[in-house]
């Protein structure tokens, strides 16, 4: 068959592939355009003469048992140029001789399709559910956002595949220039600037979690060790006037922010329990000569084991006696009574537990941003005109959230960093390869259309990159953006165009750098066991474009590690102070009641003491309400927020060479 | 191509992030969450020694006793009684004493209760006061009549003379 021929076969839908029956002429196609976008799906727009029955009646093209599908042939020469589609909306022009119908190559599993090859997408650093929204996850779409990549459309298949908008995948159409397939036509070549390149994108993002942990701290020992005092005390225990057993607090009293008492006890050392002792005795005596002597002795007392340190804030003592005598002036009887009463401010020697336990909940943020900056040739003569963008909407969803199921993006809620982890660092790949996609993207601002000879066009797909050389253009690789194909019937003249994307970039490579190991050799413990100073890593295996140095972990926090065991050390905030030691009591108590003594002169009766016990006993409570000893400290909160800000270090962008800019 | 298929170039849509959870982490407040330990038990406890001595003199004196009159003949070796060698002896068997305002103590025996050896029994000291006196009474065994002697009388009552 001659070149140029098209053919046009109505077909069912199950007629997926092209056969020589198809080789024919259901319709009387006086006119066609072919073509296909990058990111769409082909489609073609037939002007063929108005259907009729063996009536000659013009009959529906969408009525019920027609045929939508088709099967579009061109004959290039070597091969065919072919099209699959269906019959979209109404055709236009209807009432006219030559009727417009248009088709579209459009899969109508097409949602099916692109969810299955979606979710082969969903991998990182490409993808990263940390930074979605967990209801945007299922959407298809968003998957592209790191790639390079935009849908294909196979035009015969219907196939849906994604395609590198730089590195077509199914290879080069070279036009040498030279060859005689190799030439394109003087006509219909074109070269514009679609834009100015991007050339830096600045990133922020947001990484956010939850610290939670649960455990216990024993603050025993370091309560103890501040607070027993150097000199009145004992080892191990606390001494004060007024911090007794009693006022220790008990398990699930709050002590901080996420803190309570995991077991707090007390006791006292000495037991102020107040007892009572009674004695008492009688001894008699025979003379021999029928007399008797008689004595009888009673002791009682009331008292408690005195702590050392004790004060003794007043002290009375009667001492009473009598003689009786008979008529000859004998004396008969005998009787004395001692009685002491001591006002005694006990020393109380505690010794206390106390275990902390806290909850953390703790909001912690990792602020990282760089500047990727791509290697393009400068097309405005200052370069710093180069326009920028900045993407700072990126955050995460919260990192120890489960989700659907799954365990933690950030794996053990207890960490202190996300971004130092494995995971961490795949989550700044896939910010290095949103920018990467970004900035790759707009540096193909050159867009070469040219007009190659018609037994090329079967070559042409989508997915492949053409080298052209065409001595007005020069040289130039670029990824095949649009085509189409056309005959006007009123010349009969057959159009072939193919646009062409080139970068502008310097190409070369980024090289990785183990860097040095901050901990010991890799040969000891592995690439992936220690942090690295100088390290360089390339965002992804198999591409060079750009690399990156892993941050080291640095967070801006109170240094609580609860990844390993925590001591009293590690979860002071502000170091335990004894707001009045027993010292400084005694003191201020002695002052308080310097001059209040007892009423001697002239013999106090009982009233006035009565008196002067009361009046001791409100001074020195007075003093010491003033100087209660009060051990007061803190601990780290474990409810504070966060956050860390990083600056991620990261390579120029290295970009392919489509087109050299300089050399024009 | 301008045509009724709908564009399916990606859009990603500026809603895909997440929802911000935080602003700006507020700052710590130092004297939020210190954990203060401390109490105002302390208080004067009030410590007592009570001694009570007393001693008295105890002299006691006989105010009325009974007795019975005993004779006593002698006994020779061999065991016969010489009816003309004789002695009256007055035995009490009864003895009131005025102790004095000061309590005895019960089962206190007075000073010479004691009479002849075995012959002489204590039985009980009773004790009562009158008036302002505290007498106690001491009773013994009455004396018995023998082979040597005679009881010529019994419970004559004696008092002293300034009772």
């Amino acid at each position: 068959m001659p070149a140029g021929l098209p053919y046009f076969a109505w077909i069912d839908a199950s007629e997926t592939t092209f056969g020589p029956e198809h080789m024919r002429w259901d319709e009387a196609v006086f006119s066609f355009n072919l073509s296909q976008e990058e990111g769409d799906p082909a489609s073609l727009t037939a002007q063929v003469r108005r259907p009729r029955n063996v009536d000659g009646d013009p009959i529906g093209l969408l009525g019920p048992g027609r045929k939508i599908w088709c099967w579009f042939a061109l004959d290039c020469g070597p091969a065919l140029i072919k099209f699959r589609g269906r019959l979209v909306g109404i055709p236009t022009s209807l009432f006219e001789e030559l009727v417009t119908l248009e088709f579209v190559a459009r899969p109508f599993d097409v949602v099916a399709q692109k969810e299955a090859l979606a979710d082969t997408l969903r991998v990182l650093p490409f993808y990263d559910e940390a930074v979605l929204d967990k209801e945007r996850r299922k959407d298809p779409d968003v998957v592209l956002e790191g790639y390079t990549k935009i849908w294909h459309y196979d035009r015969e298949t219907h196939v849906l595949t994604v395609s590198d908008e730089i590195t077509g995948e199914d290879g080069l159409v070279e036009f040498d220039g030279a060859s005689e397939a190799g030439k394109v036509f003087y006509d219909g070549l074109g070269l514009r600037l679609t834009s100015g390149p991007l050339t830096r994108v600045d990133v922020s993002a947001e990484f956010t979690w939850t610290q939670q942990a649960v455990g216990t701290v024993d603050l025993t020992r370091y309560i103890i060790n501040i607070a027993q005092p150097a000199t009145e005390g004992q080892a191990g225990s606390i001494a004060s006037y007024t911090l007794d057993a009693s006022s220790w607090p008990k398990k699930g009293t709050g002590i901080g922010d996420g803190w309570e008492v995991a077991e707090g006890r007390c006791y006292e050392n000495y037991d102020l329990t107040i007892r009572q002792w009674t004695s008492s005795g009688t001894l008699i005596v025979e003379t021999g000569d029928g007399q008797t002597i008689q004595a009888q002795r009673t002791h009682s007392r009331s008292s408690f084991a005195i702590p050392p340190g004790s004060m003794v804030v007043g002290y009375d003592i009667k001492n009473e006696w009598s003689v009786s005598y008979n008529d000859d002036g004998d004396a008969t009887g005998y009787s004395s009574n001692y009685s002491s009463t001591a006002s005694v401010l006990p020393l109380h020697h505690i010794t206390p537990t106390l275990v902390a336990g806290y909850k953390a909940e703790r909001q912690c943020t990792e602020l990282v941003s760089f500047s990727l900056i791509a290697d393009v040739q400068p097309i405005l003569t200052d370069p710093e005109d180069g326009e920028a963008m900045r993407v700072d909407d990126i955050r995460s969803i919260n990192l120890s959230e489960v989700v659907d199921g799954q365990p933690p993006i950030i794996g053990d809620p207890r960490r202190r960093s996300y971004i130092a982890t494995e995971r961490g660092n795949r989550s700044l790949e896939h910010l290095i390869a949103y920018a990467r996609a970004l900035l790759m993207k707009r540096a193909r601002v050159i867009e070469i259309a040219f007009a190659p000879k018609l037994a090329r066009m079967p070559e042409i797909t989508l997915r492949k990159n053409v080298s052209l050389i065409e001595p007005r253009v020069g040289e130039a690789v670029g990824k095949i953006i649009g085509y189409s194909i056309a005959l006007d019937g009123s010349d009969g003249r057959v159009n072939c165009e193919v646009r062409i994307g080139c970068t502008i970039g310097y190409g070369g490579s980024q090289v990785a750098f183990a860097g040095t190991p901050t901990y010991c050799s890799i040969d000891y413990a592995g690439a992936d066991y220690q942090q690295f100073n100088d390290r360089v890593v390339l965002f992804d295996e198999g591409d060079t474009s750009v690399g990156y140095q892993p941050p080291q972990a640095a967070p801006n926090d109170d240094g609580l590690d609860f990844l390993s065991a925590l001591r009293a050390e590690d979860v002071i905030d502000i170091p335990l102070t004894v707001e009045n030691p027993p010292v400084d009591q005694q003191a201020y108590i002695l002052q308080a009641t310097l001059g209040h003594t007892l009423p001697r002169t002239p013999a106090a009766d009982e009233e006035e003491l009565q008196k002067y016990y009361e009046t001791t006993s409100e001074l020195v409570g007075a003093a010491l309400r003033q100087v209660e000893t009060k051990l007061i400290f803190k601990l780290k909160s474990m409810t504070r927020e966060f956050s860390s800000d990083y600056e991620l270090q990261v390579t120029d962008l290295k970009i392919p060479t489509g087109y050299d800019l300089e050399a024009v | 191509m301008p045509g009724f298929e709908t564009i399916v170039r990606p859009m990603v849509f500026p809603n895909i992030r997440p929802i911000p959870t935080r602003s700006l982490p507020p700052e710590d407040d130092p004297e939020q969450g210190k954990c203060e330990i401390g109490g105002g038990g302390g208080g004067i406890v009030a410590v007592t020694e009570n001694i009570s001595v007393s001693g008295s003199t105890h002299n006691p004196k006989e105010v009325e006793r009974r007795v019975d009159t005993a004779r006593v003949y002698q006994e020779n070796d061999d065991g016969t009684v010489n009816r003309d060698n004789f002695v009256d002896l007055e035995v009490a068997n009864r003895i009131k004493m005025k102790v004095g305002a000061h309590p005895g103590t019960p089962g206190d025996l007075p000073p010479g209760a004691g009479f002849n050896g075995d012959d002489v029994v204590k039985t009980t000291a009773e004790k009562g006061y009158t008036g302002d006196d505290l007498i106690e009474t001491y009773k013994y065994d009455p004396v018995k009549e023998k082979k040597n002697i005679e009881i010529k009388k019994r419970n004559k009552i004696k008092k002293a003379e300034d009772a």
